[in-house]
């Protein structure tokens, strides 16, 4: 797949705002520069035969995957729980702002 | 004696015939923490009280014959991206500086029930995603060999304190070869065992599809008792394998004789001179102990990177969604809306290496690439698996280069492409789920270590360990202690 300078910029763009993170002018440049890298890298792909080819998700799956049996068990006590919770009022987590 | 020149299994035998104590240990290991750690920066934290109180509480089970087992009461410690309960588990990132971990990790359950001491928490790079253990937000690992080097990464801090003589053994993860790059820099053992081998439940997930937990120290020996210890099924992690790995110091003296090793021709290819002339070494000692050698060909190896490097961003940006500043992590100030405060979290949370790759893994995952990129580096993970599957229809282990080079500079800013390349020897293991070992085995002529790796068949972690044992006992003479 090719990418124009242009394309690149506005694919790293896109790709910043879905991951939402926000970064520095430096930290976007290094960024682009490391998709250019692994975009130009990835044309190598083009040359194998892979139509027919199965993806691998995971490796060295033993046999059958073990299972717990479905019944209730003692689980974390909400105090442990919670204890990264954000800090409460009342009955409430107290929380950013976020409505506009 | 030197308390800290022995290794893990005399210190071991020296608590149980008491010629030594926990406390005594324990207290040398905080000594020499003082001493190090102004120079290598290996901790980032150090559970003094902790340590003192449940090193106290084995001599009182060994004074009552009630030890739990041979290693109780030995000191370690352990990269911080595993869970110990009430401790801080930073993962070496401003996103995680206040978690405190809510429980212990399966593998430290397994320490604590075997009675050992944990020290604390060590260095790393940011989320373990690197190989130089600068990136983190505690400053960079140095390399006890040469302070003005890298000691590796992503577990740099638990190499360079083994390395140093500060601990016996630690604990690292390795998802592209973040335990063996490190412990090839700062001249220890290190196991990336079999994919499912040790349990990863309370391991902060970097790659799901490729992360391991492993024992990094200075000798085979120790490095076959951690093992034994850590290979147990937990039905919480449904990847762990089910079947316990047995005990993996039984055996080891038997050598290598009718061993089948495979010299990865392509794994040489850029290798630095030195680092070359390690392996043709290692490969005349294989044949020496009786093993056969023969060159073999991995063409597709060279593409394993590629893969890596899509398929870890990929999974990265999937595992790392959840540091959002409300479910997990740093909150980020000053927001006006949620998108600016996810914006702000994760912004001022995430150092510039892993917003690179958060960047890259959410773009290979969008719609319109996710064929282009994901699909086809997961096809090309297939293409390996069975290239590696057919080579080891002719060999049983397979040796090469860790990194191509020794130890580089701290400041050492590597383009886009060599930051590639720092992975190029480790990525298959991981890509493939076999175990692999990093294996002390020379000295630049700047002295600095280097290692060779050992790549095994899945599962067949005894068979590597004993080749590593044999390796090892031919070679003494790479025990060289730094100058620290």
């Amino acid at each position: 797949m090719e990418f124009s300078k242009e394309a690149l910029e506005a694919a790293v763009q896109a790709a910043v705002h879905h991951a939402h993170i926000g970064m520095s002018e430096e930290a976007f440049l290094a960024c682009q520069q490391e998709m250019e890298f692994i975009t130009g890298w990835a044309k190598e792909l083009e040359a194998l035969a892979l139509e027919d080819t199965p993806m691998t998700i995971s490796v060295n799956l033993p046999g059958t995957c073990p299972t717990r049996p479905d019944e209730l068990s003692p689980s974390m006590g909400s105090k442990e729980a919670l204890a990264q919770a954000p800090v409460k009022m009342g009955s409430c987590f107290v929380v950013p702002q976020i409505i506009e | 004696m030197n308390i800290h020149e022995l290794s893990m299994l005399e210190l071991a035998t020296k608590l149980a015939d008491k010629s030594l104590t926990s406390v005594e240990a324990t207290q040398a290991c905080l000594e020499r923490i003082s001493e190090t750690e102004p120079k290598l920066n290996a901790f980032i934290y150090v559970d003094a009280q902790g340590a003192l109180e449940a090193a106290a509480a084995s001599d009182k089970r060994r004074s009552r014959g009630e030890a739990l087992g041979p290693l109780d009461g030995l000191p370690m410690a352990l990269k911080d991206n595993i869970f110990v309960a009430g401790l801080k588990t930073t993962c070496a990132s401003r996103m995680l500086q206040n978690f405190v971990a809510p429980m212990d990790a399966a593998v430290v359950q397994q320490l604590r029930q075997a009675g050992m001491v944990l020290l604390g928490k060590l260095n790393m790079d940011e989320m373990a995603m690197g190989s130089s253990s600068t990136s983190g937000v505690f400053g960079a690992v140095h390399n006890p060999y040469a302070l003005e080097r890298s000691a590796g990464g992503s577990s740099g801090g638990s190499a360079a304190a083994v390395g140093a003589r500060v601990l016996w053994a630690a604990l690292g993860s390795d998802s592209g070869g973040s335990i063996r790059q490190p412990a090839s820099f700062c001249n220890v053992v290190g196991l990336k065992p079999s994919f499912g081998r040790i349990s990863r439940r309370g391991v902060v997930a970097y790659a799901s599809s490729m992360d391991q937990v492993g024992p990094m120290a200075r000798k085979v020996k120790d490095i076959a008792a951690l093992l034994t210890l850590l290979a147990q099924p937990d039905e919480e992690d449904v990847l762990c394998n089910p079947r316990p790995g047995g005990d993996y110091t039984q055996g080891l003296e038997q050598g290598m004789g009718g061993m089948r090793v495979g010299l990865w021709r392509e794994s040489l290819e850029g290798a630095d001179k030195e680092v070359a002339a390690c392996i043709g070494e290692a490969a005349k000692a294989c044949e020496r102990l009786g093993a056969q050698v023969e060159e073999l060909s991995l063409p597709l190896s060279r593409m394993a990177p590629l893969a890596y490097a899509l398929i870890s961003a990929a999974e990265a940006s999937s595992n790392l969604a959840r540091f959002d500043g409300i479910r997990y992590g740093h909150a980020g100030t000053q927001a006006p809306n949620l998108h600016a405060l996810y914006f702000n979290s994760r912004g001022e949370g995430f150092g510039k290496t892993v917003k690179k790759k958060l960047t890259l893994g959410t773009f290979v995952l969008s719609s319109g690439h996710y064929e282009a990129f994901f699909v086809k580096a997961a096809k090309l993970r297939t293409l390996l698996c069975e290239e590696i599957k057919q080579a080891f229809k002719k060999v049983d282990l397979l040796l090469s280069p860790v990194a191509s080079t020794p130890a580089f500079p701290l400041e050492f800013n590597p383009t886009p492409a060599q930051s590639a390349a720092l992975d190029t020897h480790t990525v298959l293991a991981n890509l493939v789920g076999l175990p692999a070992l990093s294996l002390p085995y020379g000295f630049s002529a700047q002295g600095l270590p280097i290692g060779i790796q050992l790549m095994g068949k899945a599962f067949e972690e005894a068979a590597l360990l004993r080749c590593a044992h044999a390796l090892e006992e031919d070679k003494p003479s790479f025990q060289r202690a730094p100058l620290l």
